[in-house]
């Protein structure tokens, strides 16, 4: 127990040392004061390796064998400088995020600028990993995965930039603060359309219209040629009632109100994603839709601007840092 | 599974392990070579698929039994060689599954510790030039694994610059770094090696002359002796069986106790036979020193030039051979001084006994002709005489290649074959001398030596294996070479000139260099590998905390305000510095064009009138925004950013055009910057008035 609390107030001291050290910023150049080196697992093990021979060279008085070492040594110095010189000077431009969704996979981008021939080898993640995949590396630009189940603003935090080129030797690595972060609204939860049809005065077309389309069965037809053999009503023909085709049809409504209160059962973020469905399922359909969450009302509109300012509303219901 | 390593990869670490393995055959075992073949295969064959790798497990498993298996193999052998056996083991069972970069990373490790161990035991240029070869193979590895983008010739390219740039600070580490003395006791390896052995039959010699191995190199302070004085002395014999030379027991015993390190000093223990006469005898003097840089051999054996005396680390037997206290097992130097005669003292009537001691009967042709000499009258010395002339006037052959002799060895080849080699005639003359009562004992050591072309060293091979004859005469050891009436050569010039048929030297050697001693080419090459070798002996292999002294001082002598330790802080940093400097180049900084640099002198005074250049912004579009602030002649700024565009954007313009707009640009920078400083100053002025 008392281990892990450390390890966490420790934790919490290198935080807090390191936003002192290195705070926010858009672009930055990697140099001295931004870069961390150290000998990896393997140049501790090498360096183990060469104590070890330096103790045989000297026992059998083998000049060969500590020439051996002071080479092995001497290669690790110059190893220390190439490992330094392959992520200095490395310029990092932080891309401004789009709002996305929970639950999938959020890209965040750097735009990179190096020297050729440096930042050989060089793996970006973001520090606190939460996403299997942790980036897409390119010529100019690095895509870093993040997962959040969250709603709300999302801080995917520092990101890690390191690389062990050339020989493994030794590990340069820094944590890098570009303040990403980003919207997440709640991940679509498909449910049946439910919604408040607003009363003839407030909508604009009144009532329900209906169209050909894929949600709901409607009834049977008789089959035409060319029409799908996917949409036969078998069930019909082995009744040997003859060949009909199922027919779909969906809703293009007039105006509805989507409104938290009207949704029954589920947990509040259950309802939230639900309505997240709708909002991004009524937009599609060019149906145009309002918004009710209680305190914050939107009204009736439609349009890629209004669907934003929906789900952002949705996103952020019940959030303080709104 | 192997997505980790590329083709590039796995072809480097096959091809390392299969050279280390190489490398180490001599240290081990047959089985053990047979595994690693195996092991090589098994690789092959999980590569192109057909077989899978062992599961954890199973390696594990696989692990113990081996382990426990290769112990037992070569317990025997000493605990260096159960060391070697198991590192490469764990060499083998990495290689053979190869999962994951750390795995690699466990292998490229324990191929530095076989490298270094197989530096143990082979210490030559060549060889050291092999497990040069092997380190880089694994640091290639290493780059193939962490630099997989790079392109092949890339990777050549950054290792062999990173291999140059390291090789200073490592040569400065290593000259200046004090040789620490030994922690602790290593286990030393038994190993067949070519040498002299402690017993000689007729034949043995013979064989050691086929093999053109160095056995040790010798340079002198003083003159070097004529090549009939290079009698290099290693071990006399005293015991002979009718066939064979041996040890005495009271000399083997000598040598059991310099095994255990406490050998008995002749100068000392020997006091007691010491006669009245022998008192009055003149003291030795020093005529000569000389270093002995002697190949590993396994043994305390330290060939020596009559006549020696034991220093530290060094035991002298009875019989004036010199041995070392511990074997030598690397190539190792030594300096040795050569006396002109030692303090005498008296055979014990045991000596004596044993100096004349033959097998009893057989023979009877030579104890014929021997009491017919001395039925003619002659002394016993006269006769001995007698049959050194009768081997230079009789037809008596010099041959690396004689007829097998039969029972009665000594009647065979003094009347039958005739034909023989250094041991027969030592043997036979030996066998008439005790025969005829005066103490002798066969001595076995090298004769000769090739001098380098500047004269500067002797290489002694074991080709000059030789043996001779001394015997007690005057109260001393005399010796004798009964070789050298036969083939005088044998003893001014070397093996080679002094056999009958020339075409037996090395004769199963054509490849060996030293076999074509005739082409004048060849020989030069011979000679100049010698000389390299023999300054890698010197300076490399047994340079020493003396010889670090000698050339730091030396260092020092030229620049006498320098102390030690700051001399080798210097040469420590100076390898640093410049390793730091020829990685980061800080001379290759980027060049700023003038224009520009003129234009960043305006930027910084007119950032104090608080307008900033914005992201994107053109220098004419600032300038024109800087023109609205308060400065005299705000057509100064549009002038420059026109010149100013004038100058970066116009290809056009000759070099001299571009001089002479650059110089108007300045000039126009200046007033600018002139006026700003001056706007400034009004407004402190103003506020500082209000």
């Amino acid at each position: 127990m008392i281990f892990f609390k450390l390890k966490a107030l420790k934790e919490k001291h290198f935080e807090r040392w390191l936003s002192k050290r290195m705070p926010t910023v858009e672009q930055i150049t990697l140099n001295r004061s931004n870069t961390f080196i150290f000998p990896s697992r393997f140049g501790s093990m090498l360096l183990t390796t060469c104590i070890v021979m330096f103790l045989i060279g000297t026992n059998y008085q083998n000049n060969l064998i500590l020439l051996l070492v002071f080479f092995l040594l001497s290669f690790m110095v110059t190893c220390l400088l190439f490992s330094y010189q392959n992520l200095s000077g490395l310029n990092l431009t932080a891309v401004d995020s789009e709002d996305q969704f929970a639950d999938q996979a959020l890209i965040f981008r750097l735009r990179v600028n190096a020297k050729k021939g440096d930042a050989q080898q060089t793996q970006y993640f973001f520090k606190n990993s939460t996403s299997n995949i942790n980036s897409v590396v390119d010529q100019q630009s690095v895509q870093l995965f993040a997962k959040s189940t969250q709603r709300g603003w999302f801080k995917p935090g520092r990101v890690t930039v390191q690389s062990y080129y050339p020989f493994g030797l030794f590990k340069v690595w820094t944590y890098l603060d570009f303040g990403f972060s980003c919207l997440l609204y709640p991940a679509p939860l498909e449910n049946k359309l439910q919604s408040i049809t607003l009363s003839g005065k407030e909508t604009t077309l009144g009532g329900h219209q209906k169209k050909v389309g894929f949600d709901t069965f409607s009834h049977l037809k008789p089959f035409q040629q060319g029409e799908s053999l996917k949409s036969i009503a078998w069930k019909q023909v082995a009744q040997g009632k003859g060949f009909f085709t199922k027919q779909f049809e969906q809703e293009i409504g007039g105006d509805v109100y989507l409104s938290l209160s009207a949704l029954k059962g589920g947990s509040l973020e259950d309802k939230l994603a639900m309505l997240t469905y709708q909002v991004i399922n009524y937009q599609q359909q060019g149906v145009r839709y309002g918004l009710d969450l209680d305190k914050v009302v939107i009204k009736v509109d439609t349009g890629a601007r209004h669907q934003t300012i929906c789900l952002r509303a949705i996103a952020l219901y019940g959030l303080n840092n709104a | 599974m192997l997505e980790f390593l590329t083709r590039q990869s796995l072809s480097l670490i096959l091809l390392s392990y299969a050279l280390i393995m190489v490398l180490l055959t001599d240290q081990l075992h047959s089985v053990m070579i047979v595994f690693g073949i195996l092991c090589a295969l098994w690789r092959v064959a999980v590569f192109t698929g057909r077989v899978a790798l062992l599961n954890k497990l199973m390696t594990n498993i696989f692990t113990l039994i081996c382990s426990a298996l290769v112990i037992t193999l070569v317990y025997q052998q000493g605990m260096l060689s159960i060391l070697v056996h198991l590192v490469v083991l764990g060499f083998s069972l990495k290689f053979l599954e190869l999962k994951s970069v750390r795995d690699v990373h466990f292998f490229v490790n324990t191929g530095f510790v076989l490298v270094a161990l197989f530096l143990v035991f082979n210490q030559s240029m060549l060889m050291a030039g092999i497990a040069m070869v092997s380190t880089l193979l694994l640091l290639t590895i290493l780059l193939s694994l962490h630099g997989k983008a790079l392109a092949n010739y890339q990777q050549f390219k950054l290792l062999s610059k990173m291999v140059l740039l390291s090789v200073p600070l490592a040569v400065v580490l290593f000259i200046v770094l004090p040789r620490l003395p030994s922690m602790w006791k290593m286990p030393l390896q038994n190993k067949a090696t070519t040498g002299l052995s402690d017993s000689v039959s007729p034949g043995s010699i013979a064989e050691l002359s086929q093999s053109s191995e160095l056995a040790f190199r010798s340079s002198f302070d003083g003159k070097i002796p004529a090549a009939a004085m290079r009698y290099w002395r290693v071990l006399t014999l005293d015991q002979f069986d009718g066939k064979t030379w041996t040890q005495s027991s009271q000399l083997k015993y000598q040598e059991e106790q310099v095994k255990i390190g406490k050998g008995p000093i002749f100068n000392r223990g020997s006091l007691q036979y010491q006669s009245a006469s022998t008192r009055k005898q003149s003291v030795p003097t020093k005529e000569n020193s000389y270093q002995i840089i002697i190949e590993p051999h396994y043994k305390h054996y330290l060939p020596s030039l009559d006549f020696a005396k034991a220093t530290a680390g060094r035991i002298l037997l009875s019989d004036y051979s010199l041995r070392t206290l511990k074997p030598v097992f690397k190539r190792q130097a030594f300096s040795i001084d050569q006396f002109n005669q030692v303090e005498r003292s008296l055979l014990s009537p045991q000596s004596l006994k044993q100096f004349l001691q033959l097998p009893s009967g057989g023979n009877p042709k030579t104890k014929a002709w021997i009491a017919t000499q001395q039925a003619s009258g002659l002394d016993s010395y006269s006769i001995l005489e007698q049959l050194l002339a009768k081997f230079n006037q009789e037809n008596f052959r010099y041959t690396l290649q004689p007829a097998l002799l039969g029972e009665q060895q000594i009647d065979d080849f003094l009347f039958t074959s005739q034909a023989g080699f250094c041991v027969h005639y030592a043997s036979t003359y030996l066998y008439v001398a005790r025969a005829l009562n005066v103490p002798a004992r066969m001595v076995t050591g090298y004769l000769g030596g090739e001098l380098d072309s500047d004269s500067e060293f002797l290489s002694v091979r074991q080709y000059d294996a030789h043996a001779w004859v001394e015997i007690w005469k005057n109260q001393q050891w005399q010796r004798v070479d009964p070789t050298a009436y036969v083939a005088p050569e044998r003893v001014e010039q070397g093996i080679m000139q002094g056999l009958d048929d020339q075409s037996e030297f090395l004769s199963g050697q054509y490849l060996s260099i030293h076999r074509w001693q005739a082409n004048p080419f060849l020989n030069q090459l011979r000679n100049a590998f010698a000389k390299a070798d023999y300054l890698w002996a010197v300076w490399v292999i047994n340079y020493d905390n003396e010889k670090q002294f000698k050339l730091l001082q030396n260092l020092l002598k030229g620049l006498p305000w320098l102390n030690l330790s700051i001399l080798i802080l210097l040469l420590l940093l100076s390898a640093a510095s410049s390793l730091i400097l020829w990685v980061f180049k800080p001379w290759q900084t980027e060049k700023v064009p003038t224009e520009d640099r003129l234009f960043n002198k305006l930027y910084q005074k007119s950032t104090q009138q608080h307008l900033a250049r914005e992201k994107g912004q053109t220098i004419a579009d600032y300038c024109q925004a800087l023109s609205q602030f308060k400065i005299e002649e705000p057509q100064l700024l549009i002038d420059f950013a026109k010149l100013y565009n004038q100058i970066k954007f116009k290809p056009s313009l000759s070099a001299t055009q571009r001089k002479t707009l650059l110089a108007e640009l300045a000039e126009l920078q200046k007033k600018i910057n002139r006026q700003f400083r001056k706007s400034l100053d009004f407004h402190k002025n103003r506020n500082g008035s209000e």
